[in-house]
């Protein structure tokens, strides 16, 4: 399904309208469902979520474009990180907000 | 630098959290069953891999699909809500092994099981799945481990670093021989290093792992034992994951340089196990249902099992893995397996078992390929003589029905046989010396008994230590050193036993 994909997706996000019309028409329903599932994923991947507890500095965006070549970065305000920043991109996620410090300290705590 | 810049410039440090931003790689559980997640995400996770849920729970991944990876749950709750975040640890299974451990009955990631604290400090984090020392690493197999049964040290001795099988039906006796082993590690016969003892309990009724930790205690062996137990009424990865993290704890010793002894009781249980996580992961099923590595399952285990060379600081890892046949059939799958594996077997027959032999040792279906080696050359010396001695006698069996009828010379040999075979019954949890074996396996062996009564063999027995001791004091102790006996010896001996025999006739 990655395979697939790739084939339907181009590098800047559209879609290839001829390969997603084959995929509808030729795909069964169990098939349709994990191409589905495969493209949420690649979308997600595609997109850097940036949760912030304070507002975005200038340098931001471009520190995010270095980190995250080609993938869209989108900034949402998150007051409850108290703060500093958490990162997702994908399946990764850098956590650096104090909300991130308190937990790993509490599991840390936990485990002693 | 002025103090005021000093000043600041710590005030500066000490306003920062100074912390590390937390890089993880996560996934969330698509789906649930059977104690078995598939997660998506989890790009950079790796096939043995821990992970962690939201919850603290952890997890081993068993599978790693296209989109997907399938993680074994490791708790005895398995139950996890779909959508749950899972992340990746980048570490092996692993558990804290120390001497702390000592005495206690754990499950296999370390949480003691007696319901009493533990808190184990110092020691090392060992891995429970890791590749065995390579052959330069090696020694042979050259210092006994004794288990006090005549029959196995006799017959099938035990050296340690080897891995020897006890095979045979349930209700055979062979857990008795491995506890009778552990029991005798109390004593340091021979003068030999002590032995660390690691029990592992696999699928076993919780009312038995307690019996034994109970027989345990009562004998003062939990002094040097570690019990790692998962128990039939928990989770199937608990029972696949229990022989590693016991040869985890076992190689902690042995890389120190002291010996251990790792019991798995037992492996056709773990077969089962493992068995019934390859099919909930949809792996294809082989023969018996088995999945296709079941046989690098328990090859990769016991192979762990070492005599270090010296320079790697001579420790040694002994395993006992314990199989079930059923209906006496050694030639089943995970029997054939293991056997193929191990450097030996000692098979019990419940027929034997049924018509009073205990332990119920086949000696023509045991064997151990190294541990001749190890044997004290006094056993050595005598059980040679015994065993031959016997294999006629086995081969003549048969005909002792015909009593009379025969001639002089095989009546001889059965009559040799049945007080070997009576010489070599020993009650449970009554573990002997080498001192005290050589003897009574010398005077059934050697035809010194062929005159007492059959039902005074016992008795025998009994008094032989006492008469050698008390009477034969030098005698005594240029025996019970191990060393091989010379002709003098000898014939001071069988003098010293024939007087007994004598007075038993």
């Amino acid at each position: 399904m990655k395979r697939l994909v790739a084939l339907v997706l181009t590098e800047d996000g559209d879609v290839r309208e001829d390969v997603a019309a084959r995929i509808l028409a030729e795909l069964s329903r169990a098939q349709l469902k994990l191409f589905l599932a495969a493209l949420r994923r690649e979308l997600k991947r595609r997109v850097v979520q940036v949760a912030l507890a304070g507002d975005p500095g200038k340098g931001l965006d471009p520190a995010m474009k270095r980190a995250y070549p080609g993938r869209a970065v989108r900034v949402q305000p998150d007051r409850a990180l108290g703060a500093g920043v958490k990162v997702s991109a994908g399946d990764d996620i850098v956590d650096a907000s104090v909300q991130g410090y308190i937990r790993k300290i509490i599991e840390e705590l936990g485990s002693t | 630098m002025k103090a005021e810049e000093l000043v600041k410039q710590i005030e500066e440090k000490l306003g920062t959290l100074g912390v590390r931003p937390e890089v993880a790689n996560v996934g969330r559980a698509i789906g649930v069953a059977d104690g078995i997640v598939r997660a998506d995400g989890l790009s950079r996770a790796g096939y043995g891999e821990q992970v962690e849920f939201e919850d603290g729970r952890r997890g081993l991944i068993m599978n790693l699909d296209e989109d997907v990876a399938s993680i074994l749950v490791l708790s005895e709750d398995t139950s996890v809500p779909e959508g749950m975040e899972v992340r990746a640890t980048g570490t092996p299974l692993s558990l804290q092994v120390s001497e702390d451990l000592l005495g206690r009955v754990i499950d296999p990631f370390g949480t003691a099981l007696d319901g009493k604290p533990l808190s184990v400090s110092g020691g090392a984090r060992m891995a429970l799945e890791k590749i065995a020392p390579g052959v330069t690493k090696r020694a042979p197999v050259d210092k006994p481990l004794k288990t006090g049964v005549k029959a196995v040290d006799a017959l099938t001795p035990i050296g340690r670093g080897q891995r020897q099988l006890l095979v045979g039906d349930r209700n055979t006796g062979k857990t008795a021989i491995v506890v009778d082993t552990i029991i005798n590690q109390r004593r340091r016969d021979l003068n030999l290093p002590p032995v660390i003892c690691v029990y592992c309990a696999i699928g076993q009724k919780r009312g038995n792992i307690a019996a034994i930790v109970q027989k345990l205690q009562d004998e003062g062996a939990m002094a040097y034992t570690i019990v790692v137990a998962a128990s039939a009424s928990t989770p199937a990865s608990m029972q696949y994951l229990a022989p590693f993290a016991a040869c985890a704890i076992g190689e902690y010793f042995m890389a120190k340089g002291q010996d251990a002894l790792v019991v798995y009781d037992d492996l056709s249980r773990h077969a089962w196990a493992y068995r019934q996580i390859s099919l909930l992961l949809a792996r294809p099923a082989g023969r018996e249902a088995y999945p296709g590595d079941i046989f690098y399952l328990h090859s990769r285990l016991l192979e762990r099992a070492a005599r270090m060379s010296s320079a790697e600081g001579g420790g040694s890892l002994t395993a006992l893995p314990i199989i079930q046949t059923q209906a006496g059939d050694i030639s089943a799958y995970i029997p054939t397996n293991v056997i193929s594996i191990t450097d030996g077997q000692i098979y019990l027959e419940t027929d034997l078992f049924n018509s009073g032999v205990r332990p119920a040792v086949n000696a023509g279906l045991s064997v151990s390929r190294v541990g001749g080696k190890a044997q004290s050359k006094a056993l050595r010396q005598v059980s040679g003589v015994m065993r031959l001695e016997l294999a006629q006698y086995q081969t003549l069996a048969a005909f002792s029905q015909f009593g009379s009828d025969l001639d002089e010379a095989t009546q001889k040999r059965i009559t040799r046989g049945k007080r070997i075979v009576e010489i070599l019954k020993q009650p449970q949890f009554a573990p002997m010396d080498d001192f005290s074996q050589v003897i009574a396996i010398h005077a059934a062996g050697a035809g010194l008994l062929d005159d007492v009564p059959l039902e005074k063999v016992i008795e025998f027995e009994r008094r032989s230590v006492d008469h050698l001791r008390t009477g034969h004091a030098a005698l005594s102790e240029k025996i019970a050193t191990g060393g091989s006996m010379d002709a003098a010896t000898v014939k001071e001996l069988e003098a010293a036993i024939s007087e007994l025999a004598r007075n038993l006739r």
